[in-house]
This record gives C-alpha cells, structure tokens and sequence, in this order.
C-alpha cells in the first residue's frame, strides 16, 4: 500500500474548495447600514456603481436588501453616484 | 417617541452665514412643531457624485430629532421644497439601530470605514508581461523626423559623385527611372523637397524612396534651374535622359 508520501497528483487537490462564504453583518453583529458612509458601502457596488448581488457579496437576504436600501438612499443625496465609470 | 434624521444639501454659492442661518432656520422649524433635537451634524461642503442644478458640490447637514408622531415632517418638508436653497432633502425614520449607531458613532465607540490592504501575494511572478508595450508606438511616430536624414543619405550612394554635390535627393531615383525627374534641386531647395515625401508617405519612405519622391519632387523645382544644374554638372548620362 503506497504512504501517502508516494502519491502524487497532477494538479493541487486543495483547488475547487472554496473559502467559505459568510454574511459579515451576522458575523459581526452590525445591525445599522449608515447611507452616508460612502466608504463602507463602496464594498457593495462595482465600478460602474451597481450594486452586487449577493452571491459575490456573501450577504444574507435581510442585510443585501439594507444594503441595497442605504446605496440607494445615498444616490439620491449624491453621496454615490447612480451611473459611473472606474469608480474604484 | 420616534427618531428621525433629515439629511439636506445647502447650495455652496451661499456666504458661510447664509449656510449656517438657513440650517438653523430649519433647527427653529422642527422645535417649533414639537420635536426634540438630538443632535445636528455639518459634514460641511463636499463633492457630489453627479452635479445637481448644474453644481458639483454642497454643504450637507444632518439633523436628528425624536418627536411623538410625524406631523411636524411634512411642515419641514414643505419648507424644503420651497426655499430654493436647499438642493435636495431624505428624510428617514430611525429604528433602534439606527439610534443606537449614531449614539455610538457621536462617542466614539464606532470609527470610520477603513479599507483593507490588498493581500500580499506569497510569490512574485516580475514584471507583467508587454509591460513596455506603451514604449513601441514612439519608434513608429519618429519616421516623421528620421526619413529626412535618411532618405538624403540613401540617394546619394549613386554611381554619379559629381553630380551628388549640386544636385541632392532625387537624383537616384531620376538615374534609374528617366522620367523627367528634376535631379536639379538645389540644395537649399532639398530640405524643402524632401519634407514633402516625407509627410505624406512617412512609413514607407524606407521602402521605396525612389518610387515615392520622383512625382513629388517634380512639382517644386522650376524647369530652368534644372537645366541650368544639370549643365552645370555636364554630366552626359543625366543630361542624355532628360532631354
């Protein structure tokens, strides 16, 4: 029976698992989004200003749909912008 | 009682007073109606993500007050939409969070959002690669200048030494092809001839400079100083062709 020192594999067995993925409000215990905060909120939109869904973001429904309330709440005061190019 | 936070833009244009006293005239307007001022906040002027009434900046302020029910915001926001100095206005309700984050955000116990630095990779893979890419073009755009120099040169090299002193580019090409090239340009004229091969047909001046500058340098130089160049040198190939 070949140790497994023996074996060898063409590529990394490690690759395909993923880091996991996590909503970081729940881990955190963040409870509040702050509209005005435009640097925390840059996190959750792409450089066209999009926001993220949440499959990249890692967010739970309840927080991406504050997410997306506080993005929005911060178009409209010109804090984000609605349409933009290489914003980050 | 009900927490709410009204955040507005005061348009930039205004004197530092007219600022402060068109803030405060709202700060009356909701003790007035009732409400409570828990805190008022002036993040000051600020860039605008996208401009507003043609203006790319504002003074925003941020006041949060409690009240017993909502009656005095529709006053307020009455006022907001009249005076024509404030350029927009949110007006939110606050939950407990919300309250309990700008309590903590007033005493410290929140900082601001601080990026994180980008992981450093464990290994180095050098420079990326076509990373002088952007250096290339610059080789491309010299032939503007280069060909000049070069085309003078390249002609000259012609079985004809004598006739290479008076006469100055064209003279090659005139040798071999017999068209009635004026070989004659003189050489101060030369420069000017060659420029204007040299312009058009920058990038494939090296290549074919014969073909190129026999028609162009037929228009400049005039008839009789050919002639007179060319029997000046007396030399009976050249002359043989042109006649």
């Amino acid at each position: 029976m070949a140790s497994r020192d023996d074996i060898k594999f063409l590529s990394n067995p490690t690759i395909g698992s993923q880091r996991k993925k996590y909503c970081r409000f729940k881990k955190y215990g963040i409870k509040y989004i702050d509209y005005k905060d435009s640097e925390f909120l840059l996190q959750f939109i792409n450089e066209q200003g999009k926001l993220l869904p949440r499959r990249i973001t890692g967010n739970s429904l309840k927080y991406q749909k504050l997410v997306a309330v506080a993005v929005k709440r911060s178009r409209h005061l010109a804090i984000l912008p609605y349409v933009a190019d290489l914003l980050k | 009682m009900n927490h709410y936070e009204v955040t507005f833009i005061i348009d930039p244009v205004l004197s530092g007073d007219e600022i402060k006293s068109t803030a405060s005239t709202y700060e009356t307007l909701l003790k007035d109606q009732g409400a409570t001022i828990v805190h008022v906040q002036e993040i000051g002027l600020s860039q605008m993500a996208y401009p507003i009434n043609k203006k790319s900046s504002g003074v925003y302020y941020c006041i949060e007050f409690s009240a017993l029910n909502g009656s005095a915001i529709a006053k307020t926001e009455l006022a907001f939409r009249r005076d024509e100095r404030i350029m927009r206005f949110l007006t939110i309700r606050l939950d407990k969070y919300g309250v309990q984050y700008n309590e903590d955000r007033r005493t410290g116990k929140i900082s601001a959002y601080k990026k994180k630095e980008a992981k450093k990779k464990p290994y180095d893979n050098g420079p990326a690669p076509f990373a002088g890419r952007d250096a290339a073009p610059a080789v491309v755009a010299a032939p503007v200048a280069a060909p000049a120099p070069v085309v003078v040169e390249t002609p000259v090299a012609t079985p004809a030494p004598v006739v290479a002193e008076t006469l100055v580019v064209a003279e090659t090409p005139v040798v071999i092809e017999t068209p009635v090239v004026e070989e004659a340009p003189v050489v101060e004229e030369a420069p000017v001839v060659e420029e204007a091969p040299v312009v058009e047909e920058a990038p494939a001046v090296e290549e074919a400079p014969l073909a190129e500058e026999a028609p162009v340098v037929e228009e400049a130089p005039a008839v009789e100083e050919i002639k007179a160049a060319v029997a000046e040198v007396e030399t009976p190939i050249i002359v043989a062709e042109e006649k």
